[in-house]
Formats: C-alpha cells, structure tokens, sequence
C-alpha cells in the first residue's frame, strides 16, 4: 500500500514541478545576491542572507529561511490537500478502498507519502542550495586570525565558528524539524482532505489555517493563544544555529507538531474510517 | 443507532479525550504542583537584594507595552520598551556573566567578564571589545533581565512599602510575591510586582504598572530557568567575523551631550542625585527614589529632531519662561525638549515623574545662562 502510494507519488509531474518552483526561489535571490555582491542590511532580509555572500555553505539554511514561511507550506497543501480528496474527485477513491485493504491503512499510506515528499522536497532544497552557494559565493574561510584554528568561514549566530561536520549536523536537524512541523500542518490539511471531495478546498482551508495562525501570532491579545498556534515554533529551527544550541524552543515545537499530528490524524481517522465514499 | 454510527462516534470520542488532554496538560501539571504561600514581603525584598551573586541561566521574555516615539539615536533603547524582547542568559555573577539577546534574524550578544566587555552583532558580524568604564550607560536588553530589573527596583526604592503578593509558579518555581508602592506622589510608577525564588532571592517574573493604570506597562518573565553556575568565558574572534576594540559607549555617544554645560544643583524641586551623568558634565540624574529624571544637554539641531519625534508621538507645545518646551507623557514614562530662543543647546528630559515636575525643570533650564547657574 505504502509503497503503491509512494510510487504514484514519484511518477506525478505535478510533484516534481513543485520540488522545482522551491528550489527556483533560493536560486533567484542566489544570483541576485551573487551579482550586487552585497549583503541585505543587518536585520532586513532573511536569516542567514547577510552572512552567505563570506560562506557559500551556510547557504542550505539561507534557503530554508526563504521558501519556509510560504512556499514550503503551500506545496504541502496542495499534496496533503490532494492526499483523500484528490481521489475522490477523480473518482478513484472508491476503487482504492475495493481492495482487501482497511482505510485506516490507506490514510497511513497517504500520510507517509506526504511525509515523503516533504523530507524530499526539503532536502533536495537543501542539496541545490548548496550546490548554488558555493558555486557562487566559494566556502570562505581564507581568513586567518592568530592562535584561532582555521576552521572555515562559517560563523553561528552566535559569533562561535563552525566546523563543516557542525554545520552538517546542525543542518541535519534542522531538516528533522521543519519536516516535523510541516507534517504538522500536513495532518490538518490530510484531515480537511477527508471532509471534501474538493483537492482545491482542501489544500486552500489548510492555507487559511495557516495564514489565521500567523495573523494571529502577531497579535498581542492572542498571547493565551499563541504557544499553542501550528506556526508558533516553525522559525524556531534558526535555534540550531545558536552556541549553544538554544533547545527550549525546538523541544515545545516538536511536541507541539507531535500534538497537531495525533490530534488531527486521528480526526482524519476518525472522519475517514466511516465515511460514506461517493465518489 | 446503526454500528456504523456507534463506531464513528467511539472514535470521534477518541480524538476529542486525546485533544483535551493534550490541551489540559499544563493545566494539570500546574494543579499536580501548586505555587504555595508567599514569604513575608520584606523578607523577600532583602533576599532578592542579596542575590547578586546567585548564578542562574535562563530563557526570559521582556514585552514592553509604552507607545514611545522613535526618539532621534535613540531606537534600539524605545525599541526595549515597546515590544518583545527575547534574552538567553547565563550569569555565573555580576561580572561575569552573557545576555544573548534573541531574534528570527540574528543574535546580539553582551558579554561582561571581569577582564572587560564584549559585544557580539550577528547582523554586522562584528565582535567588539569595549576597554575603559562608563559610569551610566543607556538601558540594554540585559539590564530587563527579570533579576537585574527587580534588583534596580528595589534598590531605587529602598525605603517604600512594600507588601506580599499571592505566590505563584514561574518557570517551574513556586515564587513568592512582593508589591512595592513608590511612596512619592510624583513618581509615575504605581506599582512594581516581584516573583522570586523564596529560597535563594533569584527573581523570576516582574511587573511594572504606571499610576493610573491596570495593566502592567512593561512584564518580564523567566520562561525557563536552571539556577546552576554556566561557565562564561571571553569570545573567541572568528575567522570570516570582524573584531574591533572601542572605547565603552557613553550617554554623551548617542545623544552627543555637551560637555561645558553646568546643570543646576537642583531642578523642579529635586536635588541632583548624579552629577556628570554617563561621565559628562552636560547629563546630571535628578530625584530620589524611583521619582528620578535625567537632564541632557545636546546640540539644537539633536532638541530639533527630538521635539518633531515628541510633537508627532503626540507631545504637546507649551510656552516657558523662556522659549518653548515639548511634552510628551507616555506612562510612566514622562518626556520634555527644551528649546531655549538663541542658545546653542537644548535639553532633554526624561523620567519616572510627574508633568509638573517636569514642567517646573524645564522653566529653570529655558532661563539657564550660558556657561551655567
């Protein structure tokens, strides 16, 4: 089932085309930044832009910062929004569940395919971000200051310099977290997907929620409200890049993306599992 | 009612009981663990004066909620005071110690080490080292730090009343609770709220209320806290990073005092408390307790600047005895320029008093003669 689910998942077009608007974007502001050769402002501009053009590396996380807020979000919509009713306005989810197999475990299927494909898309923007960085900004580290070990040019938000195998972990888990939270969001777009038969309504109600959470972050009167928000922690993976790592934050958003994907799966599960399937 | 029914709403009932625990944990931690009963007020006010040396690391919030214009050189310190302000601290003790003041974008960090301080600006990516000492500097992220904040209050207030205030759980410390009610009619500042560790003084939430006011005007809370010893040590420059060393940043730097104005002894009824304030003889601190205002001399084109920050934020024109002055009351804080007709400086005001205290500094500095009293 798993593995039927991840190969229509690999053989659509549509998959492939969303991979490649992510990575389109950190290439676009790659080039523009490569040839003004000059950084953002401090404070203005994504995360991580001021200090790409000294360190072609630390450009995967550049990227993250750009396609995170938005454009990652929105291709998880449409998949996961696309996941129970795209099959059902193709009219082949009751074909599906014909087969000897419990819908319980296609909506697993369904939510490890989206998995899938966020971890994918994640890490392939990550790949060519690299690929593009030091391609355009070269990997630093030509400096050499007295009596500190050469070690790259690579500096933490801290000031403390990272070697390459720091930075490869710590960007490692920052792909761990923005995959956990986008599987967050994906389970509330999964479940909306299952109270359609429209993909379009779907993957646009998982946007609503998405755009009402951030309004909502940025406003004082919701601070009861706002620890609980889907896209509260979202920005907390930045926290990786700290010296030290600065865990409190990614810990309560881990649990809290853990929470929205119990919480809405089993609202998936409980909605699917006894649906009446029209179409 | 059909099985299929049944079994749809078993599992919606499922998922509503999972949701709501979810949702309920904190609340049932904080009933699992209740904040108990407060220590006597004024025993807790002498603790948290005697926890200077109390090591601690901490993640804390500070949300300032005053609508303070953005004041000429000026906005990182309003920027303090008017939104939120995420810090990481580990202080091992009072000079040595690091804030890293949080941001999505960045981190700015403030190291104080008993060789010297260091500051670090991921934005400019630039380490600094500041030699020499500044008397007064301008308020800084660190300085809101829940236990550097209470700690200032109460040692500006050391004689006003204070009471005990239910106890509650910050951070996961059951903290008692003072009330401290600045005795002085003219200060505006009506109350200040201290939570801190009955066991060691550590300070872990406080709250400032303006006179008048319900809510509080600025909060600042612990949202975690380990009171163990973090080793501080200097930063390191790194390769990649700049490193500069400059002299420690003053008042007169921002604000660009003169230094051959003599300010008076004593201005709308308050004695001077600190003369050459920030180390220049143009900037002189007045008042006593938390009733206190800073006078500074600057330039006329700095008062210029100024007076159309205040007139925009609000502030209103009144005529002195000598030229005109603006006034801007943003509780608790109370702002004047004072532009005195053919003088070469002005003055700026600013303070946790009244408008009329103000008002009566800023007659005697519009008649002030040049070269002083």
């Amino acid at each position: 089932m798993i593995a039927v689910e991840l190969r229509k998942l690999v053989l659509r077009p549509r998959m492939w085309v969303s991979v490649g608007l992510l990575c389109l974007l950190p290439a676009i502001v790659a080039v523009f930044l490569a040839t003004a050769d000059f950084a953002p402002p401090p404070g203005q501009g994504g995360a991580f832009l001021s200090a790409v053009v000294n360190d072609g590396k630390l450009y995967p996380a550049a990227a993250l910062a750009l396609v995170l807020p938005l454009f990652l979000p929105i291709a998880v919509a449409v998949v996961a929004g696309d996941s129970i009713a795209g099959e059902a306005s193709g009219g082949t989810l009751r074909y599906l569940l014909v087969r000897p197999v419990g819908r319980t475990r296609l909506l697993v299927a369904k939510l490890i395919a989206v998995a899938v494909y966020v971890t994918a898309a994640i890490v392939i923007v990550v790949l060519t971000s690299l690929v593009i960085g030091v391609l355009l900004f070269g990997t630093g580290g030509s400096e050499v200051i007295p009596g500190i070990p050469a070690q790259g040019g690579v500096v933490s938000l801290s000031g403390a310099p990272l070697s390459s195998s720091s930075l490869g972990l710590r960007l490692l888990g920052a792909v761990g977290y923005i995959v956990l939270s986008m599987l967050g969001f994906a389970a509330i777009t999964v479940f909306l997907s299952t109270l359609t038969d429209s993909a379009l309504g779907a993957a646009l109600g998982g946007l609503a929620v998405l755009i009402t959470s951030s309004v909502l972050e940025t406003l004082d009167a919701a601070a009861a409200v706002k620890p609980y928000l889907p896209t509260h922690y979202w920005l907390s993976w930045i926290d990786f890049f700290r010296d030290p790592v600065l865990w409190r934050n990614i810990d309560h958003g881990l649990l809290l993306q853990a929470g929205y994907i119990v919480v809405f799966f089993g609202a998936a599960w409980a909605n699917f599992a006894t649906r009446d399937i029209t179409s | 009612m059909s099985v299929v029914r049944q079994a749809k709403r078993r599992r919606w009932a499922v998922v509503a009981v999972v949701a709501v625990l979810l949702v309920a944990v904190p609340a049932i931690v904080a009933a699992v663990r209740p904040a108990g009963q407060s220590i006597a007020a004024a025993q807790l006010r002498a603790l948290v004066l005697g926890s200077e040396t109390r090591p601690y690391q901490g993640y804390a919030h500070s949300t300032g909620s005053l609508a303070l214009p953005e004041l000429p050189n000026l906005a990182d310190v309003s920027a303090l005071f008017t939104t939120t302000t995420s810090t990481h601290t580990w202080y091992a003790g009072p000079d040595r110690y690091r804030v890293a003041v949080l941001s999505a974008a960045g981190e700015h960090d403030i190291y104080r080490l008993p060789e010297g301080e260091y500051t670090w600006d991921y934005g400019t990516n630039t380490l600094t080292e500041l030699t020499g000492q500044s008397t007064v500097r301008l308020p800084r992220a660190s300085d809101l730090v829940p236990p550097e904040l209470a700690r200032w209050i109460l040692r500006s207030a050391p004689a006003d009343p204070v009471t005990t205030l239910p106890a509650r759980r910050v951070a996961g410390i059951a903290a008692s609770g003072l009330r401290l009610v600045p005795a002085d009619p003219d200060t505006t500042i009506g109350q200040a709220d201290i939570w801190a560790d009955p066991g060691t003084g550590l300070p872990v939430r406080v709250e400032v209320t303006a006179r008048g006011q319900n809510a509080p005007g600025l909060v600042a809370e612990f949202e975690d806290v380990d009171q163990t010893a973090p080793v501080v040590t200097a930063p390191k420059p790194a390769p990649g990073s700049g490193f500069t060393v400059t002299n420690a940043p003053d008042i007169s730097d921002a604000l660009g005092a003169l230094g051959r104005v003599r300010l008076p002894a004593t201005l709308g009824g308050r004695p001077v408390r600190t003369t050459n304030f920030g180390g220049v003889q143009g900037a002189a601190l007045y008042g006593s307790g938390l009733a206190t205002f800073v006078v500074v001399a600057v330039p006329p084109n700095l008062a210029r600047d100024a007076a159309d920050a205040a007139g925009q934020a609000g502030g209103a024109t009144e005529t002195l005895a000598n030229g005109e002055g603006v006034f801007l009351s943003i509780t608790p804080l109370s702002l004047a320029v004072v532009r005195p007709p053919g003088m070469r400086r002005g003055f700026l005001l600013a303070g946790l008093v009244g408008h009329q205290v103000l008002r009566a500094a800023a007659d005697q500095l519009s008649q002030l003669r040049r070269g002083g009293p």
